[in-house]
């Protein structure tokens, strides 16, 4: 409750601040605000803070803690990235870094619900903001039809959220998530629960964006800012995977006879329809959402095996690299291309001629993207791949390994783009994020090469 | 010492790191200070491990630098292994490396690649450190590859001739069918013993008590594979001559002092491994003898002055492996210590020569320099007396421990070698000759010719007094002085001695018999050159210009017609092979299968994107549709 408390408040000292119309001074306070946060997170006992009636519902278990500290260390490198973007003058910088904290409280509080209730206001707390976060750049028509749009297919979802806990409230009587977890044979069978359990799942699926639910993801990213693009295929990824999994690997893996080939199928769907479709897309932002919607097929594999402590931390691992090349992406991009959220896959062409070492931190995230050993994501998706065998999915990890190639097809043509073109491309002569794209391309180098240290340091959280 | 040993190899790389990242940023000045300083640090390092080695127990000392690998049973570690071999070797490396990165400062002055030179010189460098101080044969491979990848690019490194990017291709080539051989030997061993980590594997091997075990045999031929390839041995040998081409200090840090000799670093290494198989003994040794016939036959009869060097250094080389064919392993690596002063000096001062003359390298073109060139005639002379075995210089010594233990184990091969030897110092002393005698025949003006730069002068200084007292490390046992070379060495050779001893293979040699061959080499040294005064002072013969005559002056001079051989044999059919497959797999497969699979992605991919229209509501629908398909395929299953 520590660290939930202490960015409620950073929020509404934010809104303060705005006041003084001093963006650099906002900034500064969000980013220390964070780093605070973190270090409470890692670092003091959560329980220090504690307000009655919430403490059943909320609990930062450790497995809470190593999720909701890779939200919180990722949102320290957008929130510094996002400075080229709030300096708009219509942009209001003071809201967006307020909304910005507050869509995280309801990220942390999806890592750590052990309540219906909580999942759910967790959920809406982080929708909400980043229903206003993706309309934040408003003279852009394609930012308002963003908003919108993930505002009415959100609240679709949403419904199909809250009539699933209705159903099981009235098949068992409770929204406690140990309750349910062990229920009598009777409840069990009662097809009230049953569907129940359906609703929360497909809800679920939605928010993660995974296929056959994913219609939304492609079209709100890539309408929304580059930075609230990065934040929701980032920490929104992190916290919604967080949650799907708190819900269905943890407390409710007992029922996993229900709702086992749903996921299974929607990991299917998520890897082959991805894929695919970030084959044919002509824009940086949009390939990437649909190379978003392939990463979720890979992640879902952690539902699908034996839950333990190490798919939990091969989660963490893939989440963490994934992050890292998103955001290796980005900062690049921002360097480039300013807040431009419309570049093409062939204005990268020749870029390599300006500015080599960008160039390389890119390559190295789509090398990692794809998968290529030497960098994390190689190790991101051994780890997915490896319980996935143990447990017998042959199948799937054939669709799984074939669509790796499809993606690497996919995820090579930046990288042929920026080396391998005679033509100049035009470039903003900006270098203020290359530390970003430095800090975190080594962290995917790092974790390729000695992948054993990063995952001892995600077990010992 | 761990990270003293560690720092070894980092040295050098940092130096590559350096000077490839300031190519054409650094001035040449500070790119050659770095890579020569790199060196020297290397060298530097390796003499301070070898004084806390020698004080320590004389157990090597394994540095795991951290796990590389790990499977079920199987668990490779990047680590070092330092033993007496591997400081040894590495004195070598470091110490003529530095000398020739010097040397190089002042011959590559005028190149504009000058950076990238030193650059791809201390990449060698690290390559080659990490080869002879590899923990294992996996680290010892990652070496392997790397010298091969440093020497394809440094044979090349003017690469805007066809023929010597051919050159560089040959050898890398070549040099891939030995690697081939190399890698499945570490498979088998490594299917054998579960272990590759040297220290483990010298345990293992030294339990092993069958005589040539066919499994171990196998493993025996793949590792010499991998030796044939990288030492130029039969059939392997043709890419060396060829790698000339490169500048010349390459060829006398790779391809005469460091690399060609890690094969017999590798048998070396194996030795509790090959004291077991003398079957592939016996193989090495004739395999050995015949290089070094061939090479020894086709020098006699080269105009190139590096191309006689090449052929020398392939014939020396057979005598490397003619040691270890008999089983003689420090007289092997005593050959190795001593060639890498004398060649490395032969080729630095064919360099200076090469240098003097303004880049002619063609003897029929020299004559007379002794004059011009007094550093450098010095010095070469020394050098012809220590490849032509004349005592008391560093060659004689060496090449005599060589004799008499294949007089002692093989008296046909001894004769053979006997001969060789001869032949050496003919063809040594015929190049001395043409190059520093008589009268200058070239063209170029005596005041053009000009004696090389301190730089260059001052490692042929060096090399020449290394050259002369080299030898005194492993005097005969006659003179009643230590065999310091055989006494360091003794722990690392324990296991072949060993199972020698219990298989009472072992061969003694009487002191009447060293006597006997010693005076013997003497008199086949001074023959082989007499003749060549005959020849080329006395009567003052200049190998003509046009086509040699005589079937025995043609077989060699066409170098035995190996490359028109390979060519007829290999080259072409492969060429076929490949022609034809690049229609039947690339154009029938690739293109109709590979392809169609491409389009028809690509195809399923448009009509999905078709789903994305973009309005919210046919979104709702859309998913409405994927929740009422999965809802009937949960009720069929769960109901």
């Amino acid at each position: 409750m520590l660290t939930i408390t202490l960015l409620s408040l950073l929020g509404l000292i934010l809104l303060f601040v705005g006041f003084l119309n001093n963006i650099g001074l906002s900034r500064t306070i969000a980013v220390l605000g964070l780093v605070a946060g973190l270090g409470s997170m890692l670092f003091l006992d959560q329980d220090i803070l504690t307000f009655s009636g919430l403490e059943t519902q909320l609990s930062f278990d450790s497995y809470a803690i190593k999720f909701s500290s890779l939200i919180l260390f990722l949102s320290v490198f957008i929130l510094f990235l996002s400075g080229k973007f709030i300096k708009k003058d219509y942009v209001q910088s003071a809201e967006f870094l307020a909304v910005l904290i507050f869509s995280l409280v309801g990220a942390l509080m999806l890592t750590s619900f052990t309540h219906f209730i909580t999942l759910f206001v967790g959920l809406e707390i982080l929708g909400i903001s980043l229903y206003i976060l993706a309309g934040t750049d408003k003279k852009s028509p394609g930012s308002n039809e963003a908003s919108l749009k993930y505002l009415l297919l959100g609240a679709f979802a949403t419904g199909i959220i809250l009539f699933g806990m209705a159903l099981i409230y009235g098949a068992t009587g409770s929204l406690d998530f140990q309750a349910i977890a062990n229920l009598g044979q009777a409840k069990i069978d009662s097809s009230l629960f049953k569907f129940g359990l359906f609703f929360i799942l497909i809800g679920l699926l939605f928010k993660v964006s995974a296929a056959p639910f994913h219609f939304w993801s492609p079209d709100v990213y890539e309408g929304s800012p580059n930075v609230v693009m990065l934040f929701m295929s980032v920490v929104v990824k992190i916290a919604s995977f967080a949650a799907i999994y708190r819900v269905f690997g943890n407390y409710l893996n007992n029922y996993s006879f229900f709702w086992w080939d749903i996921v299974y199928y929607a990991t299917l769907a998520s890897l082959v329809i991805g894929n695919l479709l970030a084959l044919v897309q002509k824009t940086v932002k949009r390939q990437l959402a649909f190379s978003s919607i392939s990463q979720t097929g890979y992640l879902l594999f952690a539902l699908l095996v034996i839950p333990n402590d190490q798919t939990v931390n091969g989660l963490v691992f893939y989440l963490f690299v994934y992050g890292c090349a998103v955001l290796v992406a980005f900062s690049v991009l921002t360097d480039w291309f300013g807040t431009d959220p419309n570049v093409k896959l062939d204005q990268l062409k020749g870029a390599s001629k300006s500015d080599q070492m960008g160039s390389f931190a890119l390559t190295i995230a789509y090398l990692s993207m794809a998968g290529i050993p030497l960098t994390g994501g190689f190790f991101a998706k051994l780890f997915m791949f490896t319980p996935a065998m143990e447990s017998g999915l042959v199948q799937l990890l054939i669709v799984g390994i074939l669509s790796s190639v499809v993606g690497a097809t996919y995820y090579l043509r930046p990288i042929i783009n920026v080396w391998f073109s005679s033509e100049t491309p035009v470039l903003e002569k900006g270098n203020s994020y290359q530390w970003i794209a430095f800090m975190a391309g080594t962290l995917l180098l790092v974790a390729g090469v000695f992948p054993d240290t990063i995952s001892n340091l995600i077990a010992l959280i | 010492m761990e990270k003293l040993i560690a720092l070894i190899p980092a040295l050098p790389f940092a130096g590559f790191v350096l000077n490839g990242l300031g190519f054409g940023k650094l001035s040449k000045g500070i790119a050659g200070a770095i890579g020569a300083i790199a060196s020297l640090a290397a060298f530097i390092v390796s003499v301070l491990v070898l004084f806390q080695f020698k004080a320590g127990d004389g157990q090597p000392v394994v540095v795991n630098l951290w796990k590389w690998m790990s499977s079920n049973s199987l668990s490779i570690d990047f680590s070092f292994h330092v033993d007496q071999l591997t400081l040894i070797m590495l004195m070598v490396v470091t110490g003529v490396g530095f000398l020739i990165h010097i040397f190089s400062m002042g011959y590559m002055h005028e190149d504009e690649g000058f950076g990238k030179f030193f650059a791809f010189l201390n990449l060698f460098l690290f390559s080659m450190l990490i080869l002879v101080l590899g923990g294992n044969l996996l680290m010892t491979f990652i070496g392997w590859e790397g010298v091969g990848l440093c020497s394809f690019l440094l044979i090349g490194f003017w690469n805007k001739n066809e023929a010597f990017n051919a050159a560089a291709k040959k050898a890398f080539v070549m040099n891939r069918i030995g690697d081939l051989g190399f890698l499945i030997g570490i498979f088998l061993i490594l299917y054998r013993f579960g272990t590759c980590q040297y220290a483990e594997l010298t345990a293992a091997l030294s339990a092993v008590q069958t005589l040539n075990d066919p499994y171990l045999v196998w493993a025996g031929i793949c590792f010499f594979i991998g030796a044939m390839g990288k030492s130029a041995q039969l059939p392997l040998f043709t890419w060396l001559p060829d790698a000339m081409a490169g500048p010349t200090p390459v060829s006398a840090l790779i391809h005469a002092a460091t690399m060609v000799t890690s094969g017999i670093y590798l048998v070396i290494r194996m030795n509790a491994l090959y004291a077991t198989i003398p079957d592939v003994q016996e193989f090495i040794l004739w395999i050995g003898m015949a290089t070094a016939l061939i090479g020894a036959l086709i020098g006699t009869s080269q105009n190139d002055i590096k191309k006689v060097l090449a052929y020398s250094t392939v014939s020396q080389l057979g005598f490397m492996f003619v040691a270890l064919g008999v089983g003689a392993y420090t007289a092997a690596l005593f050959h190795v210590i001593t060639h890498a002063f004398f060649k490395a000096l032969l080729f630095l001062g064919a360099g200076s020569v090469i240098h003097g003359l303004h880049e002619e390298q063609d003897i029929r073109n020299m004559g007379g320099l002794k004059k011009l060139l007094p550093i450098t005639y010095i010095t070469f002379f020394i050098a012809n007396l220590a490849i032509a075995g004349i005592p008391p210089f560093s060659g004689f010594f060496s090449k005599d421990e060589i004799l008499a233990h294949t007089f002692a184990s093989n008296k046909v091969a001894y004769v053979i070698l006997a001969i060789i030897a001869g032949i050496t110092a003919f063809y040594m002393f015929r190049l001395l000759f043409l190059v520093f005698f008589n009268e200058y025949r070239g063209k170029l003006k005596a005041e053009k010719i000009h004696e090389s730069p301190a730089s260059m002068a001052i490692p042929l200084i060096i090399l020449a007094i290394l050259s002369t007292i080299g030898g005194f490390i492993g005097l005969p046992e006659v003179f009643h002085f230590p065999h310091l070379l055989g006494d360091f060495l003794g722990p690392v050779l324990q296991p072949a001695v060993n199972f020698s001893n219990s298989h009472s293979l072992t061969h003694a040699i009487s002191h009447s018999d060293e006597w006997l061959v010693m005076g013997i080499s003497v008199v086949v040294s001074l023959v082989g050159i007499g003749l060549a005064y005959s020849l080329y002072i006395s009567k003052n013969l200049v190998p003509a210009s046009e086509e040699p005559t005589g079937f025995l002056h043609k077989l060699t001079s066409n170098k035995f017609y190996f490359d028109e051989i390979y060519d007829a044999v290999i080259v072409k059919p492969i060429n076929l092979i490949s022609g034809i497959f690049a229609i039947l797999i690339d154009i029938l497969f690739i293109n109709l299968f590979v392809e169609g699979i491409g389009i028809l992605t690509k195809g399923i991919s448009t009509a999905l994107k078709s789903t994305q229209t973009g309005r919210a509501t046919g979104y709702a629908f859309l998913m409405f549709c994927s929740i009422l398909a999965f809802a009937v395929f949960y009720l069929i299953k769960v109901f």
